[in-house]
């Protein structure tokens, strides 16, 4: 797959989804997200990266408005089509899900119900929110969903169950339930790790394709960042459920702003790396999140920051660097340092 | 699914002659001599080794087993020693009113245990957990015989609202035309609806009170399961789709949760229709547990065999459907054997 060129309405028109200091919290004290903001334009694919705990599949859930007690969304504003979905009542939330905004799971073997045929879970997708559409009109989109997906034989398979299914037709039939209703966003909860890697591209270039057929925007949640390279066009880096970077996945990847994004980058393992040399890895452990450092969470395993004052005590806010397409936001004390350098390299001498 | 059926039928037909084996080798190992209880301690032994020879007691066990399945499926079942009737016709007066008590008791454990633990697993918090938890731990450890003299105690000496114990109906009540032998439902057959009242009437205290361990134990095992299963991540992707919490409980956790539940349900079916002796006692009820509890206590083969007989069949009936259903609700149990 090549890098995706930007959507032509990329860029210009209001975000489709716009995050604005999101905070999550469970049982009062564990922020699992806090401050999360970004905006999500029409086709663009947002890829959210960060290693496992660092609040991504919340993130998920409350865009979603599926946080569940103990756990609830503490503040900021979900903006989706212009709209607050964190104000609405349940049936209105009831009504956006899977019309405006839907859901991929990352285990497909565990995303369906077992009980229940493929065709089963896929026209109730259909008619729950077309009332009108009758049974044999919604088993036929449903077929037809199932063709765009790649699956052989839908007619046949279309009545199957899923412990039929292999894992990577699995995740093809969750993504046509993802979109049966034609959502404007589709968050993607690391929709290949439970493929093997072939599967694994199969799956992405069919999402890849079908999200561009239909101007779909999409978050994808990942902790592989030769998927995010592959396939988005900007990037979310979340630690300790703060986004401690953003920008476009080339700019970001080409000169990271944060300590921990660099060290991220540096500890994917190359074909290219002696065999005799220890891959990178990030010392030390992500927080506790109920016992978070006072300044900036990175602190304790930053090799730029650690044991300084400032990073200690004070939590670095986000700033943006850049104009234009190379344009970022960090949270970290040192990024306009970072930032400078990077500029001053860049231009001729 | 043709093909579980036949392998369960096949098994259960297995498990019946197991059954019948055992009852009748460990009756026939016990001490004890049933010639001697029908004629008497002090008969002369010509006529108890005469008797012995008819009742065919000194053929081989084998041969006495072959006998006795033989007569078994011709549908003679023996006499009962000590009573001299026929034992089919003294099952056939009980059963019904066994079968009827266990059939409702287990309606009133299963349906009761199905609504509370989809609300008590729906609607989580101290208050509905310690209820649940409460109620489970009561009727698992409270004796049935105590419980059901407290009821009767309560809504039929004090509040006047229920009958006593004067079996099936009340006095001077005649039953409906027999067809089922349910009393409740011969009524309804007939038109009979103060027959149907009584009966009813008469069902509600029994029946709570064999219910109550049934009740708790599934209502326990379902909540957990109703917990475990609204974890999956299909819950939360069913929602995702635009389903309700409750929509996404009731459609896709309780079926899933139901399945272990199910194998449970069909053993304490088969318990509850084989019958109670002690809730059968308090009750007055005229059902099959006196019978057997007397015939145990007198040697009374033909008797015992035959309700060993039957409860096994029972259970093995309760049980060949629960394996249907599993395999109606479950696909993969539908599919087990089957290439794909």
């Amino acid at each position: 797959m090549t890098v995706p060129a930007p959507s032509p309405r990329a860029g210009d028109a209001a975000p489709v989804l716009s995050v604005r200091g999101l905070d999550v919290v469970f049982d009062r004290r564990v922020a699992a997200v806090s401050d999360v903001s970004f905006d999500l334009r029409r086709g663009e694919k947002l890829a959210v990266v960060g290693e496992s705990g660092s609040g991504k599949s919340t993130l998920a859930l409350a865009v979603l408005g599926l946080i569940d007690p103990p756990g609830r969304v503490a503040g900021g504003a979900i903006m989706l089509n212009g709209r607050d979905i964190g104000r609405l009542d349940d049936r209105a939330l009831r009504s956006i899900r899977s019309r405006e905004i839907s859901l991929i799971f990352q285990d497909a073997m565990g995303a369906l119900d077992p009980v229940k045929s493929i065709g089963a879970q896929l026209v109730d997708t259909l008619r729950r929110h077309r009332p009108g559409v009758g049974r044999g009109e919604a088993r036929r989109r449903a077929i037809q969903l199932l063709r765009e997906v790649e699956v052989p034989a839908p007619e046949q398979r279309i009545d199957d169950y899923p412990h039929q299914y292999s894992g990577g037709m699995l995740q093809r039939v969750m993504i046509a339930i993802a979109l049966a209703n034609d959502p404007d966003v589709v968050i993607a909860d690391e929709p290949t790790t439970a493929l093997d890697v072939t599967t694994q591209a199969q799956v992405l270039a069919l999402l890849d394709r079908i999200v561009a057929e239909r101007g779909v925007s999409v978050v994808l949640i990942t902790h592989n960042l030769g998927i995010v390279s592959r396939f988005c066009d900007t990037v979310a880096v979340m630690y300790a459920g703060r986004i401690v970077e953003h920008g476009r996945v080339d700019a970001v990847f080409a000169a990271p702003l944060h300590p921990y994004t660099e060290a991220l980058l540096a500890s994917v393992p190359r074909a290219d790396w002696p065999r005799d040399r220890p891959l990178p890895a990030i010392p030390g452990f992500p927080p506790d999140l109920a016992a978070l450092p006072p300044g900036c969470s990175f602190e304790p395993r930053c090799p730029l920051g650690h044991g300084l004052d400032i990073c200690r005590k004070v939590v670095p806010e986000a700033r943006r660097f850049g104009t234009g397409a190379g344009s970022a936001s960090a949270e970290c004390h040192f990024a306009g340092e970072r930032a400078a350098r990077r500029a001053a390299a860049e231009v001729p001498a | 699914m043709l093909r579980l059926i036949l392998a369960r039928v096949v098994t259960s037909i297995i498990a019946l002659v197991g059954a019948s084996i055992f009852a009748f080798v460990i009756l026939r190992v016990t001490p004890g001599d049933p010639t001697r209880l029908i004629l008497g301690a002090f008969a002369p032994q010509e006529s108890v080794d005469r008797l012995r020879e008819e009742l065919g007691l000194n053929l081989p066990l084998a041969d006495q087993y072959l006998i006795y399945v033989r007569d078994f499926l011709a549908g003679d079942w023996g006499f009962s020693y000590s009573t001299g009737e026929p034992v089919a016709t003294q099952l056939a007066s009980r059963f019904p009113a066994t079968l009827e008590l266990g059939l409702y008791a287990f309606l009133f454990a299963f349906v009761g245990a199905v609504v509370l633990a989809l609300l008590a697993a729906y609607r989580r918090g101290p208050i509905s957990d310690g209820a649940t938890r409460a109620l489970s731990f009561f009727g698992l450890g409270v004796p049935p015989f105590w419980f059901g003299l407290v009821l009767m105690i309560v809504f039929f000496e004090h509040l006047h609202w229920l009958p006593g114990p004067d079996g099936r109906l009340g006095p001077g009540v005649a039953p409906p035309p027999a067809v089922t032998r349910l009393y409740t439902i011969d009524a309804l057959l007939a038109g009979q609806f103060a027959t149907f009242a009584d009966a009813a009437a008469h069902l509600v205290l029994p029946v709570i009170t064999l219910g109550l361990f049934p009740l708790s134990f599934l209502l326990r095992l379902l909540r957990a399961n109703l917990l475990d299963v609204s974890r999956e991540p299909f819950i939360t992707v069913a929602r995702s789709r635009g389903l309700s919490r409750w929509a996404a409980f009731v459609r896709h956790a309780l079926p899933n949760a139901f399945l272990p539940t199910l194998t449970a349900a069909g053993l304490l079916l088969g318990q509850l229709l084989a019958g109670s002796v002690l809730v059968e006692k308090v009750f007055n009820w005229p059902g099959v547990g006196a019978l057997v509890t007397d015939g145990i206590l007198r040697q009374d083969f033909s008797v015992v065999q035959a309700f060993i007989l039957i409860s096994a069949f029972i259970y093995v009936l309760a049980n060949l459907l629960v394996d249907i259903l599993a395999g109606f609700i479950d696909p993969r149990v539908r599919h087990a054997g089957m290439r794909r």
